[in-house]
């Protein structure tokens, strides 16, 4: 019996009092030498009490090579749960299939252990291995003391010996990652994947798992010893252990809402639109809903309703309060495993806010009223399902019931809306209400929008070069503009990724100047930090770039894309296409278009679903289905729009890039 | 009786308080250690790369343990901790261990000794003085890091990209010691003892990731006494050589017939056995996965052949196989 053991808590705390007591009056000098032998024997007995359930898990025979630091067959740790022989590890042990997965039990016996189930959403593997041997199980307390800043201890086995191993930090934080990890400071290598996070009473405080947050690039491993780790906090392993013993894998639960602001932090929790199939649509949530808490838990911002969501598995039933037309309501429902991919739509209107009456008296509508913004049409693209039956200057009110509060709202609504299905739209014309039916148009296909007449009439005046550096970043980059910033607005912009060893983004751009002009798209070429190579840790800096660049033109955010020289037909595929691609994905609040070529390869990179609210198209120089790549497959199915562009050159490619704000 | 430790360990503290323990206290021995510790400035084998690390005093008479490294490809210049500077002799290297003795013209110098037993276990805690990015220069005591041993473990002879001739007992710690210039470094226990010696910068074979590793003092110990001796090194070097295939072991010999091999890292199942064969009378079995060759992993048909080239076909071969979820001991007897 292993958990008989329990460090006397007392006895201990009153160690770690004498010594807090002692170590700052600091009159012996060797208090601190004993401190650390202390320390050290009581870090040493609680993972001892620990270890006879730890076990190393080993990989035999994986088929391919490792895509990061960590090997794909890298021996890591798993924990025995009961003496059934049933073993709780972390998901690199599945990370690419094996010939066999075998655990390493205290004594160095070897077992085949076969999958169980999976926790996909917490990023965890159950085994089970056949054995007659005695076995320790270990102990997952039902109630943790989070209290951040205690001392906490990664254990593991280590070498062909499985050795223990650990190392020693503090508990750093708790709801990491949408609310489903604890987050602690010890030094938490490959090895340690799998294995426990206990405190200094040995009691399990987690499993150990191999993550990064958002943004930081796609490998899990890759912030191995870097002072930052996680682990699933017990009390929920306890609670998901029946059904994974069962066989069932677990996932993340989704509900299908799509944020009414494009910034997730800005305030308000209203729903611009409900996605097809989902949750939401089949609970009776309504595009305009104002969501006041989840699961009791009062929210304030979309940021907040994502992070109160994400502890929650598919098949979960989570009850929210909502707000619809000043009145509360509740409403019950069950999170989906998938919801159908979006198909987006579009109308081929350029719309814009009208600036609410501001000046003078106080209107006085309700609070709620405030942040609902005009939109109106400036103008209507040709050759689109808005031409003849929208008008510039038209006001769009609703889009079937749904109101329509701001240009994000409007550009969710026709994501995540029925394909081939006719909509009303409640329109103001000339001072009068009228309703227009129209049937939207798939963004995927080939292009066939063409820029409005206003576009190629303006005077732009003189664009020039400029180089751009940026701090904490070694990329040349430079940027092609307009002098005065008055010119024009909602330009659009082009992050156009250089080729290693493509020369100077300035010389580059001499070629784009004209092209750039004449279709009022921003370009800035970048070239990579290092003369061979794209490194993944440049992604962000791209993003960086581009924020960077928009402060110095009127540029709408919505027509930012991100292309490499591949995007233009007759040039070939290189490493910057790759770049553009995962640039794109993992930058998906930032760039809503990305260009490459067909014949990219694909980047190693996790494809998380397309975002209403982002929303990123694909443009690929193709004139048919039939010649796109392999990898185009997952984009699809992920929600993203693929747009054939046909014979494309670089006009081409600019016109669909500050194309990207029509909506 | 966990609970029993628990209470003395409370105890023994509690004790020790009011009783000075025998060791000196911190700030005296780091001091001490820092006085065996030098700066050790080489040429640099390749363009670009630090052209120093640490060392330590292991004897009187001016003998200092190192890191055998391309720093020491000239006559490496050794600096004390009072700032003299001394051209240096290497008088002797065991490759397999990662260690250079050097000799310099001094008497009298501070030194560690070698203990014959381990000091340390994982857990304990552990100072680091070395060199780290030179930071340190002239008489300038080396740099102190504070840390713990994470693990006690051997390193996997596993063949990879990235290895050490190294094969024997590792300090893992949990310290960052994986930097310019700690090579070489002295790792001390909490009694002011040598426990090891800093390792280069080493990526682990099996996982990939970086180790920040130290070779322990009794590890080192009778080979740094035989090169202070003059004998020959008595170490055997444990990363076992290539046979020539004539003398070495294969596995059509064997009777193994794998699966074509046809990947980079085709897993080391067996296709056929060859009647009448060692395989045959062990009684291998078509689709038996290969996992262990004489307890060494086999992540592949690649690494299966190239353990077998050590193996001297007159003597047995263990095998570890996997049968369905069975895990079976097989020897082969040629």
């Amino acid at each position: 019996m292993l958990r008989s053991f329990k460090f006397s808590g007392t006895s201990l705390l009153s160690l770690i009092i004498i010594v807090c007591v002692c170590v700052p009056c600091a009159a012996p000098a060797h208090a601190d030498t004993e401190y650390r032998q202390a320390m050290a024997k009581a870090v040493r007995a609680a993972a001892k009490s620990v270890l006879p359930a730890v076990v190393a898990v080993e990989i035999v025979g994986t088929a391919q090579g490792p895509a990061g630091e960590v090997e794909q067959d890298a021996p890591t740790s798993g924990v025995m749960i009961d003496t059934d022989g049933y073993v709780l590890a972390s998901s690199i042990v599945v990370r690419r299939p094996a010939a066999s997965i075998l655990i390493v039990l205290p004594d160095g016996s070897r077992h085949a252990a076969k999958v169980v189930s999976r926790d996909y959403h917490r990023d965890l593997v159950l085994l089970k291995i056949e054995t007659s041997k005695e076995l320790s199980a270990i102990e997952f307390p039902s109630k943790l003391d989070v209290q951040i800043g205690k001392t906490t201890v990664a254990v593991g086995r280590f070498g062909n010996t499985a050795s223990p191993i650990i190392s020693r930090g503090v508990l750093s934080g708790v709801e990491r990652l949408d609310g489903v990890a604890l987050q602690t400071d010890a030094r938490v290598s490959a090895a340690f994947y799998g294995g426990p996070l206990i405190d200094l009473y040995g009691n399990v405080m987690g499993i150990l798992i191999p993550a990064v947050a958002g943004g930081a690039g796609s490998d899990p491993t890759g912030w191995y010893d870097s002072g930052i780790a996680f682990a699933i906090p017990s009390d929920v392993i306890l609670t998901k252990l029946e059904r994974l013993k069962s066989g069932t894998d677990i996932k993340r639960g989704l509900i299908g809402i799509a944020s009414k602001t494009k910034d997730p932090y800005d305030d308000g929790t209203e729903i611009a639109a409900v996605r097809k199939r989902s949750p939401a649509e089949v609970s009776g949530i309504k595009a305009g809903d104002e969501v006041i808490e989840i699961d009791g838990k009062a929210v304030r911002r979309h940021q907040e309703i994502k992070q109160a969501l994400g502890r929650f598995d598919a098949g979960e039933t989570i009850r929210i309060k909502l707000r619809r037309d000043g009145k509360e309501i509740d409403i019950t429902t069950e999170l989906a495993e998938t919801i159908p991919p979006l198909q987006p739509q579009r109308l081929g209107v350029l719309v814009s806010e009208l600036d609410s009456e501001s000046d003078g008296e106080q209107d006085d509508k309700e609070q709620a009223d405030d942040d609902i913004a005009t939109v109106v049409v400036d103008s209507v693209l040709s050759g689109t399902p808005a031409e003849s039956k929208i008008k510039a200057g038209d006001q769009l009110l609703k889009f079937g019931d749904a109101k329509i509060s701001s240009v994000t709202a409007l550009r969710s609504l026709l994501m995540s809306a029925e394909p081939e299905t006719e909509v009303e739209l409640s329109i103001t014309r000339a001072g009068n209400d009228e309703t227009v039916r129209l049937t939207p148009a798939m963004v995927a296909g080939p292009s066939v929008m063409q820029p409005p007449k206003a576009w190629s009439g303006a005077e732009s005046g003189d664009w020039a070069t400029e180089e751009l550096k940026l701090p904490d970043s070694g990329n040349a980059a430079a940027f092609v503009a307009p002098k005065a910033t008055d010119a024009q607005q909602n330009l659009g912009l082009l992050l156009l990724l250089m080729n290693p060893s493509g020369g100077s983004p300035t010389e580059v751009l001499e070629n784009w100047r004209e092209a750039a002009k004449a279709a009022g798209v921003v370009i800035c070429a970048v070239a990579p930090e290092d003369s061979r190579r794209w490194q993944p840790k440049e992604i962000n800096a791209i993003g960086n770039f581009a924020a960077a660049v928009m402060k110095k033109a009127p540029i709408n955010p919505n027509a930012v894309a991100v292309a490499a020289p591949g995007a233009i037909s007759g040039t070939d595929a290189e490493a910057a296409d790759s770049m553009a691609l995962a640039v794109a994905v993992s930058q998906s609040s930032t760039f809503f278009g990305v260009s490459v070529s067909p014949k990219t390869r694909s980047p190693a990179m996790r494809v998380k679903e397309n975002d209403p609210s982002s929303s990123l198209q694909i443009l690929l120089p193709l004139s048919s289905e039939k010649e796109l790549p392999e990898w185009s497959r997952a984009i699809k199915k992920a929600g993203y729009p693929v747009v054939l562009g046909g014979d494309t050159d670089t006009t081409a490619l600019l016109n669909w890039v500050r194309l990207l704000q029509a909506i | 009786m966990n609970r029993l430790a628990a209470i003395t360990l409370t105890v023994l503290f509690a004790a020790s308080i009011s009783d000075l323990p025998a060791e000196a206290p911190l700030g005296t021995w780091v001091r001490d250690a820092q006085k065996r510790v030098v700066k050790i400035y080489g040429a640099g084998g390749l363009k670009g790369l630090e052209a120093y690390q640490s060392g330590f005093l292991v004897s009187p008479e001016g003998h200092i343990a190192t890191a055998w490294s391309y720093v020491l490809d000239v006559e490496p210049v050794v600096l004390l901790d009072d700032g003299r500077r001394f051209e240096s002799k290497i008088v002797g290297f065991e490759p397999s261990l990662e260690l250079a003795v050097l000799k310099i013209e001094a008497t009298d110098t501070p030194f560690f000794e070698l203990n014959e037993e381990p000091t340390v276990d994982w857990g304990d805690p552990v100072i680091a003085v070395s060199n780290l990015f030179n930071i340190a220069t002239g008489n300038e005591p080396a740099s102190v890091m504070q840390g713990t041993v994470a693990s006690v473990t051997d390193l996997n002879a596993r063949r990879g990209t990235f290895k050490t001739p190294y094969r024997g007992k590792v300090l893992i710690l949990d310290l960052i010691a994986n930097n310019p210039g700690a090579a070489g470094g002295a790792v001390i226990d909490s009694d002011g003892q040598l426990a090891g010696m800093l390792g280069k910068e080493l990526r682990d074979s099996t996982t990939g990731v970086w180790l920040n590793y130290a070779v322990p003092a009794d590890a080192l110990r009778t080979t740094i006494g035989d090169i202070i001796a003059g004998r020959k090194s008595t170490v055997i070097d444990s990363a076992t050589a290539m046979l020539p295939r004539k003398d070495s072991h294969n596995p059509n010999a064997l009777g193994l017939v794998m699966v074509p091999d046809v990947l980079e890292t085709t897993p080391a199942y067996i296709d056929t056995v060859s009647t009448d064969s060692p395989a045959a009378r062990a009684s291998l079995r078509p689709d038996d996965l290969i996992l262990l060759v004489n307890g060494q992993r086999v992540d592949s048909q690649r690494t299966l052949r190239s353990l077998l080239r050590t193996i001297d076909r007159r003597d047995n071969v263990e095998l570890t196989v996997q049968r369905d979820t069975q895990i079976l001991p097989v020897t082969l007897q040629p």
